[in-house]
């Protein structure tokens, strides 16, 4: 795929036009201004909620790469997430590398983990498949439970360093900075999606999701192009793992391997927004993770006799998405044709007859 | 490490003890897969629920947690019967991910809805047998655990008597053979589906049961012991239901006997581990069939 | 003589106990229409997998062009210049028409705009363009065989397996389709095409080979082999005319 920078910027400038680049704008803009206004505010509570949406918004879209255009479902991604996350810790920790190249590098190690995963789990089909990435996530969990060098149970920490360091090692009060961050790999992650799903890479995958057998027939190759998807998928949720360390930074395997806070929440978040989407999971984690957030921060932390409540209404959306809105939110809204489509960087609509000899 | 011969004996009759009951969770599994093709993600926790049923009963009205069986299952039939009406009926044909998401979120549920409603405390049911361990020689159980196995034992061959020579059962079977067959035939399959699940999930409760009376109980507990169920009916072959019941069995001995070898953490690594290997070598597992016998 | 296009040798495949194919060979030369006929169950859709790849045959071998391309990969033979309609016709249904024959034009054009405009070209060709922004599953049955075929002929094939793609169409339909097959054999396509319908068969294969119970029990110009006793007698009860 051979995309020059200008062809980028080009892009990027024709989705500003019209309504669509108002409301784009006014979004961006708004991301952009809003960690300012809280920070001046003093209200870590929102800020906390923004970066929460924008991370999930990196994971949910890196998951539906493998599950909404290649029909993958997987309820394993927090493998490549504290993968991510361990990676960008143990350089920092161990090594001092920065996690400016170590979340990069974080990244890189889940998409190679992906890739070794994937060798035995896409021979499964439908839920078998889905089984089995859980299964090898609780098996992560395990062995780094038992993995002395990574800290086991107890889990790794940094020390705090002096402030003439923390721009290198990342370090910084409060999550604002790193809502920054976290836009930055967004944006990134948008475009970088945004040419895979309207290349051939992108047809071949759904292709695959329709029907393997067909696509075969049409010079497919399924193991190979669902390889390519899940590179991508892992490599941009170990960048979300990354993150988290670096905001957090404190991390075990409880943490970051968890079903529930990491794998189910992203799929939870695709759903939501609408699989077959390309926004669907932005939307859905904005939408869920501020709910979420809500009930766990401001009930069950207060009141720790109801823990479990959050996770309780977060069983209750899916469940309600899945009997009424399957299609999610931005599906819903595009079947009511309240969105249109757009299919593709080249909108075969505007093609004229006379252009196709 | 040295391990003797007797702790080996010990660790295998452990062994079938306890995979007797994780047994009676995964014969509801393969149950409501081989008759409609539905993963229930949520099967650990209907046994979580029959275990609280019989806590609150012997809480609350000093019911003995054996007496307490019936009501379990006949509780918890009836909310697989509800589900399956409100709930799953409604994804049987819907795209994959609809499937998987509404016994997901059905696990969330009733799992999480325990904890806040219950409480995250971790409880125990105790009797007058409790406390009292078995010993023949230098083997030696705790007597509930005996319990258990038995009564599994007495499930599993009512069981077995209902799927071949009652009329429904044979029925049930019919319909996870080929359901349009079966409907030729004039079996109501929507009435079959509904039997399946309040089937699968019952059986699963009660093998709650039987675990509460030996074994601490929390809302969560579903976790693990679904998980266990997912690699025994993989083992025992997608659907066969008694295949279910033997492989429970082996790979309860294979976690005790194990147990001896690696340190405790990393137990639950080989089940998940052979789970992995038995898909991909052995899709069918050892027994596979469509609800055989 | 030239080397034939597609060369299928002593063929056998077996699914347990059951005899698909029993030693199986003939040969197809380019720019031929060649129809497979005989009896349900004959072998006929076997042999298609066989040829593209589904299939791996127990013995025998398939050259394609001179190279052999026994048990390769489906993709792989679509790769290497053939192209095949599913007797069940297996549309991309969330998909829309365009994109399923862009997906079939990416074979051998890389960049979107290219596949795109070949892909509406061949909607024009076959009769789909206006239909192109329909979502494949609600097409109905004519059109999705349509589809079938258009997206075979995305793949730019040298050669075309059709299988059975006049099946549930209306006389009028069935000579639309006719005449398009005759326009993508005068470009350049060989056709291999299985079919029910006797008159699409008869009326359009320069010669026939006749499969029953995984045997060929016959072969030459469709006027001798309708004429063939082992034919008719494969046939029992049914009736064509030419």
């Amino acid at each position: 795929m051979s995309l020059k920078i200008s062809e980028i910027i080009d892009l990027i400038r024709r989705q500003l036009y019209g309504t669509r680049g108002i409301i784009i704008s006014l979004i961006s803009l708004t991301l952009l201004i809003l960690p300012i206004i809280f920070w001046r505010l003093d209200l870590p509570f929102p800020a906390n909620t923004l970066l929460l949406c924008l991370l999930y918004s990196i994971l949910a879209m890196a998951w539906n790469i493998l599950a909404g255009y290649t029909g993958q479902i997987s309820f394993g991604h927090a493998i490549f997430f504290g993968v991510g996350a361990y990676t960008t810790m143990i350089l920092m920790l161990y090594y001092g590398v920065t996690p400016w190249i170590g979340m990069f590098i974080g990244g890189i190690i889940a998409a190679l983990t992906g890739l070794a995963l994937g060798f035995p789990l896409f021979r499964l089909r439908s839920h078998w498949f889905t089984l089995a990435t859980i299964a090898a996530s609780e098996i992560f969990k395990l062995v780094f439970i038992s993995w002395k060098w990574v800290g086991g149970a107890a889990g790794l920490q940094p020390p705090i360093v002096p402030s003439e360091l923390a721009l290198y090692y990342l370090q910084y009060a409060g999550p604002y900075i790193y809502i920054y961050i976290a836009l930055g790999i967004l944006g990134i992650e948008i475009i970088a999606l945004y040419l895979i799903i309207n290349s051939k890479t992108g047809f071949y995958l759904q292709a695959i999701r329709e029907d393997e057998y067909a696509a075969m027939s049409m010079g497919i190759n399924p193991f190979k192009y669902k390889m390519i998807a899940m590179l991508v998928s892992a490599f941009f949720t170990g960048i979300g793992g990354g993150l988290y360390t670096v905001r957090y930074r404190f991390i075990d395997p409880f943490a970051v391997f968890d079903l529930i806070t990491i794998s189910v929440y992203i799929a939870v978040a695709g759903i939501l927004g609408g699989i077959y989407t390309f926004i669907g999971p932005i939307v859905g984690a904005f939408i869920f993770m501020p709910i979420t957030e809500y009930v766990r921060a401001q009930i069950v932390v207060r009141f720790p006799r109801y823990y479990g409540l959050h996770v309780f209404v977060l069983g209750i959306i899916l469940a309600i998405i899945t009997l009424s809105m399957p299609e999610g939110v931005v599906g819903w809204l595009e079947k009511k044709g309240l969105i249109k489509r757009e299919l593709t960087l080249f909108n075969p609509s505007k093609l004229k007859e006379d252009e196709i000899i | 490490m040295t391990v003797s011969l007797i702790d080996l004996i010990n660790a295998i009759i452990n062994g079938v003890l306890i995979g007797s009951i994780y047994s009676l969770i995964a014969m509801g599994l393969a149950l409501i897969w081989g008759v409609m093709d539905v993963i229930n993600f949520a099967q650990g926790d209907f046994m979580m629920l029959g275990a609280f049923i019989t806590y609150w009963l012997l809480a609350l009205a000093g019911i003995d947690p054996l007496i307490s069986i019936p009501i379990s299952f006949s509780i918890v039939f009836i909310l697989g019967v509800l589900t399956q009406k409100f709930i799953i009926e409604k994804i049987l044909h819907a795209p994959l991910v609809s499937q998987i998401t509404a016994t997901f979120a059905l696990l969330l549920i009733i799992r999480y809805g325990a904890e806040v409603f219950f409480g995250p405390f971790t409880r125990r049911v105790s009797t007058g047998y409790t406390g009292i361990i078995l010993r023949y020689g230098a083997i030696s159980f705790p007597l509930t655990r005996g319990i258990a196995f038995v009564a599994s034992i007495i499930v599993t061959t009512a069981l077995y008597f209902f799927l071949t020579k009652t009329y429904i059962g044979i029925a049930l079977r019919a319909v996870s053979q080929n359901r349009i067959a079966a409907e030729l035939l004039g079996i109501d399959v929507n009435k079959m589906y509904y039997l399946a699940f309040g089937l699968g999930v019952g059986i699963s409760a009660v093998g709650g049961s039987l675990l509460s009376t030996f074994y601490p109980i929390y809302p969560e507990m579903g976790a693990f012991f679904c998980l266990i169920a997912f690699i025994i009916v993989v083992f025992g072959g997608f659907g066969s239901v008694f295949g279910a019941y033997i492989s429970g069995i082996i790979i309860g001995v294979a976690e005790c006997v194990s147990a001896l070898f690696i340190p405790p953490t990393l137990k639950d690594v080989v089940a998940f581990g052979l789970f992995i290997i038995m898909v991909l070598i052995r899709p069918t597992g050892l027994f596979g069939a469509k609800l055989g016998l | 003589m030239t080397s034939p296009i597609l060369k299928v040798k002593n063929v056998t495949k077996r699914f347990g106990g059951l005899v698909a194919l029993n030693n199986v060979s003939f040969e197809i030369h380019e720019g031929e229409i060649v129809g497979l006929i005989g009896p349900n169950g004959a072998g006929k859709t076997t042999m298609f997998n066989v040829i593209t790849g589904y299939y791996k045959p127990e013995s025998g071998k398939i050259y394609f062009e001179g190279k052999d391309i026994t048990g390769k990969p489906p993709y792989h033979i679509a790769k290497m210049g053939i192209g095949r309609t599913f007797q069940i016709v297996k549309p991309l249904p969330g998909l829309t028409v365009l994109e399923n024959v862009v997906i079939s034009s990416f074979l051998h054009h890389e960049g979107l705009e290219e596949a795109m405009k070949r892909a509406l070209r061949i909607l024009k060709f076959t009769g789909l363009y206006d239909k192109r922004f329909m979502k494949a599953g609600s097409l109905n049955v004519a059109e999705k065989k349509r589809l079938e075929l258009s997206r075979a002929l995305a793949l730019e094939p040298k050669l075309l397996l059709l299988d059975e793609v006049a099946a549930g169409l209306t006389p009028t339909e069935v000579d639309e389709v006719l005449s398009l097959l005759r326009e993508i054999n005068k470009s350049g396509c060989t056709l291999l095409i299985v079919e029910h319908v006797m008159r699409v068969v008869m009326g359009i294969s320069e010669r026939i080979i006749v499969l029953h119970h995984g045997e060929k029990i016959a072969e030459g110009p469709p006027r001798k082999v309708a004429n063939d006793p082992k034919v008719i007698e494969a046939y029992l009860g049914a009736r064509f005319e030419l």
